[in-house]
């Protein structure tokens, strides 16, 4: 025989569980105080559930190793490029960046004050504008997910290393290994750069 | 307070595996017991745990913000058990099969006579089909709802309600040929 059970009867193993709503647990109460099967039918149950209970209980656990096993297995990933990047510079790495930067330029200029009011100091002879400016080679905007590794794998591969950065738009300085760099040389370099996907832009810098 | 499942899995997603350690502590041994009742191999049932654990590490971003993780890890757990059992070849499975098949060599007095009403109800469990067992597992050693048991198994609700009024259908008869006549249904 294939009968079905009735509302209430399916719904009392989730009763006995107190894994019902509310207004379903309200019908199963109703039909209780009605119906005596059905609290005979509860009263079965809740043994069943009981050695069920036991039984599992009785299964034990799996052996220490296996943990072991995981945890040898559960190596931690690869940072990506930003998590490294924020890793050293800590959770706020531009802020911190920025007060690094503002440390520096202090420390520069009360270095130029004491050297000027030092005697006999001559004036500063006339620069051109592109003095001081960045000599990097190269700039250049990773992709988010980049990692540290393929990163650098890439910029030794296009004879680069970090000169500097992050500057506004995620723009790294770059420097080419030889030294000085020909032109040549630089579109050489930012041919590869450009043509690797962890790269998202690459320019010729102001030293370049 | 300690973290919740939720926090933890967040936390292995971003590669913390002392999180990791954590929800392993809190479940192991359910998904242990879990895969053992599918594939009654302490060794095999290891396994399955150490697969379910790893593909947390592996995949944990993509299991934030779904289901409860004891749910979702019995879940993987069954998959990979089953998964396990197509594997092995068909003799096995006989073999197995075989060992399920009520004995019947005593007589229901007799088997009343040398075991307890707990006794006779306990190899009464162990005699269900297995998707009896596991929906009266899931149910009242797991606690899990009915929508958490359809998700489980992968079954419409309205399955899982049917099923397991079968199964506690069934096992009152292997109570009853066993002795054990509790007057329900």
């Amino acid at each position: 025989m294939n009968e079905s059970p009735d509302e209430i009867e399916a719904l009392l193993p989730w009763y006995a569980a107190g894994a019902l709503s509310y207004e379903d647990r309200v019908r199963v109460e109703t039909a209780l105080e009605a119906r005596p099967e059905l609290r005979l039918s509860l009263a079965t149950l809740e043994e069943d559930r009981d050695e069920t209970v036991a039984l599992n209980q009785t299964l034990g656990a799996p052996r220490a190793d296996v943990w072991a096993r995981i945890a040898q297995a559960a190596t931690p990933r690869p940072l990506t490029f930003g998590q490294r990047f924020a890793a050293l510079w800590g959770p706020r790495p531009f802020l911190s960046l920025a007060a690094a930067t503002a440390a520096l330029v202090v420390l520069l200029q009360g270095a130029t004050i004491v050297a000027l009011l030092r005697p006999g100091a001559r004036p500063p002879a006339y620069e051109t504008v592109t003095a001081g400016r960045s000599t990097a080679d190269a700039l250049a905007a990773f992709a988010p997910d980049a990692k540290m590794a393929d990163v650098a794998a890439l910029l030794d591969q296009a004879g680069a290393s970090f000169a500097g950065g992050p500057k506004s738009g995620g723009l790294y300085e770059l420097r080419l290994k030889s030294q000085p760099a020909t032109r040549a040389e630089i579109d050489a370099a930012l041919k590869i750069l450009s043509g690797s996907p962890l790269v998202k832009l690459a320019l010729p810098g102001a030293g370049g | 307070m300690g973290d919740t499942d939720s926090d933890l899995l967040a936390r292995v997603a971003k590669g913390d595996n002392l999180a990791l350690k954590t929800l392993y502590g809190r479940h192991h041994v359910k998904v242990f017991r879990f895969a053992l009742r599918i594939l009654k191999s302490e060794a095999a049932a290891e396994d399955v745990v150490s697969e379910v654990f790893l593909d947390v590490w592996r995949q944990a971003a993509s299991f934030e913000g779904r289901a409860e993780a004891s749910t979702f890890l019995l879940a993987v757990a069954r998959n990979k058990a089953y998964s396990q059992l197509r594997k092995r070849r068909d003799d096995q499975l006989d073999e197995e099969q075989a060992g399920e098949i009520e004995d019947l060599s005593d007589t229901p007095e007799t088997t009343l006579q040398k075991k307890s009403k707990g006794e006779v109800l306990r190899a009464c469990l162990q005699k269900l089909s297995a998707e009896h067992r596991e929906v009266m597992d899931l149910v009242y050693y797991h606690d899990k709802s009915v929508e958490e048991v359809a998700a489980i198994v992968g079954v419409p609700e309205g399955t899982v309600k049917t099923r397991m009024f079968h199964a506690r259908k069934r096992l009152a008869d292997l109570a009853r040929a066993a002795g054990l006549d509790r007057g329900w249904p």
